[in-house]
């Protein structure tokens, strides 16, 4: 197995607040690798640690066993596609690809090749500045393409388009990485996104992983089902239920409560939320059960450690 | 794959950036404008011969159009520069497979380099049509004093992308840089009040950061009588002003490998 970038326990911090504390993690070639959390969960701080714009207080990033901080021959193999693309934007987009190939020592006709491959072909001539965000993210992907690099590290790359485009990107890049076995580490707060295209997931919440591994094995490690219980004392229900040894994760809204439990103690906690119904006079009016999306789970958790806060 | 071509194509790429049309056209018309119309070499007097003579022609043409050359410098560090870092653009140059002080270096030649070619460029031509005999017989006078002058904007330019890096805006930095030299020229006034031949400490150490003011006192003696100084404690002054120059971009430099983070 090959990773082409090791994370391990890294450490960032922005004055005394920790953007990033002992983060560590894998990312294996050929796959697709989701980087999910949060906003301010510390992605972009990590995305940055593995480019080498930032530098790590403590732990170590390798990129293709490299350090990547001023590193230059690693970046012949990277690509690169930030949030919000930025680029000189006096330049035609064919213009500023055929300097990107120069830059990399690639022959001019590449620029028209990427720019087929992402679906920006007949925009050649528009300005760069005159592109929608849906195209300047396409024309993102175009340029961290030109030197046909084996990995693709992507910053929110879909944060900034609508659904549709969002489409189109996460399509292109299943693309990619199927025809040319590019290796991509994406991040995005939206992990039922992702989970489209990831074959392998990063979850971190406040800096830290929360769960990591290929995206079946998370999902049967993690399957968890979900108990909506209806009825008149949420508050006092919950509080109670969220006393049992088992369960996971326990949310209150105004009618009822959400309780995650693990598929072990599934049967349990019906009889359970009955007798605890029972001691407080809780009226249940219904009950209904389902399993938990990774995306359901993550919310919980992430909601869970606030509280606890 | 060749390393230089990655050079020569990020160089052109920043010239381009930096040298849009109509900048360079509006900056050596200034040049040309304060060097024949603005400056006064009318006021200078012919009773002088030699490289004195060389001296007043130089610096006199030098007035003006130094103040636009700063300006112009100014406007490429903190735009050339700032605007990169304050909107995300220079993370994509370090994307590219060029080191961290191979792309400084590539900004400063485009920044200071081409902005000083422009300015000695005008200011041959203007010397030549104006007095071709002095810059032939006193090149040297010439050279220095213009060696001497540039000192000023150099190290005024070299504080402002300290205030770049560290404050990554364009528009600050740019502020800050206009501030510093304002503050720098002004404070001449109260120091020249205030010296006297036996107390002239605050000039000398201005003169560190400004040596054309030694310059001048050692051209002219015969009006200086708070301070004269000896041509060799000139040349002192002169490298003491280019040794912090380097200092400055050496420290700039320093940070731009090593710390600055985006």
């Amino acid at each position: 197995m090959t990773y082409l970038i090791e994370a391990h326990d890294l450490v960032k911090y922005y004055g005394n607040i920790a953007a990033v504390s002992g983060l560590s993690f894998n990312v294996e070639e050929g796959s697709v690798t989701g980087l999910v959390g949060p906003n301010g969960a510390g992605k972009t701080t990590t995305i940055k640690m593995i480019i080498g714009i930032l530098k790590p207080n403590n732990g170590q990033v390798r990129v293709f066993n490299e350090d990547p901080w001023d590193n230059v021959d690693i970046r012949y193999q990277i690509g690169v596609v930030y949030e919000r693309a930025c680029f000189p934007t006096s330049y035609k987009v064919i213009e500023y690809l055929e300097r990107a190939c120069r830059i990399f020592g690639k022959p001019k006709y590449r620029a028209k090749e990427v720019l087929l491959e992402v679906g920006l072909d007949g925009s050649e001539n528009k300005p760069i500045k005159g592109l929608s965000a849906g195209m300047l993210q396409k024309f993102s992907v175009a340029h961290a393409l030109v030197h046909e690099p084996r990995l693709i590290i992507a910053d929110e790359p879909t944060a900034n388009l609508d659904p549709e485009a969002r489409g189109n990107l996460l399509s292109l890049i299943l693309k990619l990485n199927r025809d040319k076995k590019i290796t991509f580490l994406i991040s995005s707060h939206i992990l039922f996104e992702l989970s489209r295209v990831c074959n392998s997931m990063v979850i971190i919440n406040r800096g830290k992983v929360w769960a990591s591994g290929k995206l079946d094995d998370l999902l049967n490690k993690l399957e968890t089902k979900l108990v909506r219980v209806s009825t008149d004392k949420p508050e006092e229900l919950a509080a109670e239920v969220k006393k049992l040894s088992y369960v996971a994760h326990v949310e209150a809204d105004v009618r009822s409560i959400l309780i995650g439990v693990t598929s072990e103690d599934y049967n349990r906690v019906y009889s359970d939320i009955l007798d605890i119904a029972k001691k407080l006079g809780a009226k249940i009016t219904g009950m209904e059960s389902s399993t938990a999306s990774l995306e359901e789970l993550f919310k919980l958790a992430v909601k869970n450690e606030e509280t606890k806060r | 794959m060749n390393k230089n071509s990655s050079i020569v194509e990020m160089f052109t790429m920043t010239l381009n950036e930096d040298y849009r049309f109509p900048i360079p056209e509006v900056f050596a018309f200034l040049y040309a404008f304060g060097t024949f119309v603005l400056s006064n070499p009318v006021s200078i007097s012919y009773a002088r011969t030699g490289e004195h003579l060389a001296y007043d022609f130089a610096s006199s043409i030098n007035g003006l159009p130094m103040f636009f050359f700063t300006i112009f410098l100014f406007k490429n560090i903190s735009y050339g520069i700032g605007y990169d870092l304050e909107r995300g653009i220079a993370q994509t140059f370090f994307s590219y497979p060029l080191r961290r002080r191979q792309i400084l270096t590539i900004k400063l030649v485009s920044a200071l380099g081409l902005a000083t070619a422009l300015l000695l460029g005008v200011h041959v031509f203007s010397l030549l049509i104006l007095v071709p005999d002095v810059l032939r017989k006193y090149f040297f006078t010439v050279v220095l004093t213009y060696v001497v002058d540039l000192c000023f904007p150099f190290l005024l330019s070299g504080f402002l992308l300290l205030v770049v890096l560290v404050s990554k805006k364009s528009g600050l930095s740019l502020a800050a840089g206009i501030g510093a030299y304002f503050l720098f020229s002004m404070l001449i006034i109260p120091i020249m009040l205030s010296s006297s031949p036996e107390s002239n400490l605050g000039l000398k150490v201005y003169s560190v950061f400004n040596p054309s003011i030694a310059l001048h006192m050692y051209y002219n003696q015969s009006k200086s009588r708070v301070w004269i100084p000896s041509f060799s404690e000139v040349l002192l002054y002169v490298a003491m002003g280019y040794f912090l120059v380097a200092l400055i971009f050496i420290v700039g430099y320093a940070y731009f490998q090593k710390r600055l983070e985006l």
